[in-house]
């Protein structure tokens, strides 16, 4: 998977964390960890042929399309490439939710 | 005529190598496991073992250049494998991170650090989730078929 696509997943999904509020209603406290699950990777398992086929910076999006509305709602990393050019979803998973 | 680095316990060859094979330049992380299932999965990577050596000189500055915290230090930030593949026609080196969750656990840890914008334009996650397949049953998150009994195997995502 590529490093730019993880960094804009992680760091997109954390601010949507945050802005929930807890299951107690309370604002949620920032920390250092991230995660990713298992299901946020389909698209991408056993891919090695996009390893092969492009440099990571150049690898078309190929997962779950929900990720990208995501990443748009909540943005970027500072001076994350993608600020420059958002990935198309036209080759993106469009099936399921978060 | 071109020559893939060859890599072997440590030490470097220079031996001709066959072509459309990576190299495997740098393995920062002692996950055997992690390797072990690349080199299988991927097999271009050649089954190499770790080269500080050939990383600090030839391969890890070229890619991702840092200033050394102290004189232990030494490797290329966010990669735990550089593989270089040198029979293309424009030469490639990639840099690729593995995550690993053990049998049964559906999150891959990262932290804040991950959310850093990647340096180098061919920076890769390598997700591998851990498996124990018992009585010819899986459990935990493996997605193969190919467990043999008895043994804890690896599922990779690129």
């Amino acid at each position: 998977m590529p490093h730019d696509l993880v960094s804009a997943r992680i760091y997109s999904a954390h601010r949507h964390w945050l802005s929930t509020p807890s299951p107690t209603g309370r604002a949620r406290n920032d920390g250092s960890r991230r995660d990713i699950r298992h299901r946020h990777l389909d698209g991408y398992e056993d891919a090695w042929r996009l390893l092969e086929s492009a440099k990571a910076r150049e690898t078309p999006f190929v997962g779950h399309a929900w990720i990208l509305d995501v990443v748009r709602d909540h943005g970027l990393p500072e001076n994350h490439p993608w600020r420059r050019r958002f990935p198309a979803s036209d080759q993106a998973i469009f099936s399921g939710t978060a | 005529m071109r020559q893939l680095w060859k890599l072997g316990n440590g030490s470097i060859d220079r031996g001709a190598q066959p072509l459309k094979e990576w190299g495997i330049g740098q393995v920062r992380r002692s996950n055997s496991q992690v390797q072990r299932r690349l080199r299988e999965t991927v097999p271009h990577l050649l089954p190499a073992a770790a080269s500080d050596r050939l990383a600090q000189r030839k391969v890890g500055r070229t890619l991702a250049p840092r200033v050394a915290r102290d004189r232990h230090d030494k490797n290329a930030r966010a990669t735990d494998v550089l593989a270089q593949r040198l029979d293309l026609a424009q030469p490639r080196i990639v840099s690729i991170q593995t995550k690993t969750t053990s049998a049964g656990n559906d999150n891959f840890a990262l932290t804040a650090g991950d959310e850093e914008t990647a340096p180098h334009d061919d920076q890769w996650f390598v997700f591998v989730g851990l498996a124990i397949r018992r009585n010819g049953r899986d459990s935990g998150s493996c997605r193969t078929t190919s467990c043999p009994p008895g043994s804890t195997q690896p599922t990779a995502t690129g």
